[in-house]
């Protein structure tokens, strides 16, 4: 899974946290891209604001699939959506956008037993490994 | 009371010996290769019978990529999650110069995940899956149906026009994703299976195109390309002429005269719906009305869009 967001120059940061269900996934920050494994079956993505955005997809083995995260307009606070994308979309920006850990794996990197010293490796995903988009 | 219970027992008798009769003329599954499920019509959906497939037929392998073309609109404002819609083959499956599917044959796609354009500029979703073709009695199951989008998002112009109308923007709706009939996309054979061969294709194999994708195996690939017949025979009628396939969404878009970036259409100022201040604001910024979803199926080029 790959989830992006188009570049955006904003007085104030607008970001938010892509879950699946209690687990979060990535953090989708204007400007970035986050890989994100998924195991085969249908999954359910979830960001929160005001109100409540999901999107369900899909998943096949070795398929990779794209979400872009967007913005409406809200009566107090915007809110962020989520919505599928095609591959031909992201590759259009993907010279912009820069790579982001998933949550996940930045997690799991620094609980390791690692000395300090040794960077925090930003995971890859095993399975869409052959897919993984290149900037 | 004994002649009622000898007529139950008779009744019994007979029951029983029908049904022994029966098992024993129908051993099993029949195997006699059934009508082409052509003509079956989609929007039913009826149960195909699972026939055993051939023998003698083609294999052809998991994950082989096939071209599929919905048969009915779809779009996110009218569609719900789990509705069904009919698709079709786009192009014939030919492996090593057999043709095992025909290019129309039929099969179902299911609504994933549906979400009509809401209030503030929030664009719907829709999310399809392919779920089988059915072929010479044998189902295809599918996955992998690269037909997925959200609509455009109109946040900077709805910030704009939040400067003129105020919270009225609001009832603003989205874009919409709308994939009319014969919007096309690939998928993905689910698992091996072997089909019948329906005919030989006079293409020259070495030409077609092969597509095959990054985890498939190194087995035959089908390609997807219509093979003119060409007949060995030169007594024999001339082949008919292939028919020109309908025009797609982006020749659609294509041919209609666009007008340039920029320029102000009066109509705008005497349209009644809310959604007219949207076109106001996007022309005014330079930008074509898009659904999105045209765009997507057109493989995102060009500037194109269709206008509302």
């Amino acid at each position: 899974m790959v989830f992006y967001r188009k570049p955006m120059i904003s007085l104030i940061p607008f970001n938010w946290i892509v879950r699946e269900g209690k687990t979060e996934i990535c953090e989708m920050v204007a400007g970035t891209y986050c890989v994100a494994a998924a195991d085969p079956g249908t999954h359910n993505y979830e960001v929160h604001s005001e109100v409540k955005n999901d999107l369900t997809l899909e998943v096949d083995a070795g398929e990779t699939y794209y979400v872009i995260g967007g913005i409406s307009m809200g009566m107090i606070v915007n809110h962020p959506n989520i919505s599928p994308a095609q591959k031909i979309q992201f590759d259009a920006l993907s010279s912009r956008l820069k790579e982001k850990a998933p949550i996940a794996d930045a997690a799991s990197s620094a609980a390791a037993p690692v000395p300090a010293a040794a960077p925090a490796t930003p995971a890859a995903a095993a399975a869409p490994a052959a897919d993984k988009p290149t900037p | 009371m004994k002649w009622t219970w000898a007529l139950g027992a008779a009744l019994l008798a007979w029951t029983n010996a029908a049904v022994a009769q029966n098992s024993a003329t129908q051993p099993g599954v029949s195997t006699s290769p059934a009508a082409s499920s052509v003509q079956n019509p989609p929007s039913s959906f009826a149960a195909t019978p699972v026939q055993t497939p051939p023998s003698d037929g083609v294999r052809l392998p998991a994950d082989t990529m096939v071209r599929i073309a919905l048969v009915d609109d779809v779009n996110s404002k009218d569609r719900t999650r789990g509705d069904k819609f009919a698709i079709r083959l786009a192009k014939p499956i030919i492996v090593d110069g057999k043709m095992v599917a025909p290019a129309g044959a039929v099969g179902m796609g299911e609504v994933v995940y549906a979400e009509r354009g809401g209030g503030g500029g929030s664009p719907g979703k829709l999310v399809l899956a392919a779920r089988y073709i059915d072929v010479a009695g044998v189902r295809l199951r599918l996955k992998a149906f690269q037909l997925a989008a959200g609509g455009e998002s109109d946040f900077r112009e709805m910030q704009v026009a939040a400067e003129f109308i105020g919270p009225a923007v609001m009832f603003i709706n989205g874009h919409n994703v709308e994939y009319p009939s014969d919007t096309r996309a690939t998928a993905k054979i689910a698992e091996d299976v072997v089909l019948p061969v329906l005919s030989l294709a006079e293409a020259p194999t070495s030409t077609a195109p092969q597509q095959q994708s990054a985890g498939s195996p190194g087995a035959a690939v089908p390609a997807t390309t219509v093979a003119p017949s060409v007949s060995a025979n030169p007594n024999a009628p001339a082949p008919p002429a292939p028919t020109q396939s309908p025009k797609l969404p982006q020749e659609i878009a294509r041919d209609r005269s666009l007008p340039p970036p920029g320029y102000f259409d009066p109509r705008h100022l005497l349209a009644v719906r809310v959604v007219g201040a949207r076109g106001l604001v996007r022309q005014c910024l330079g930008k074509r009305e898009s659904t999105g979803a045209a765009l997507v199926a057109a493989g995102g080029e060009g500037p194109g869009g269709l206008l509302p």
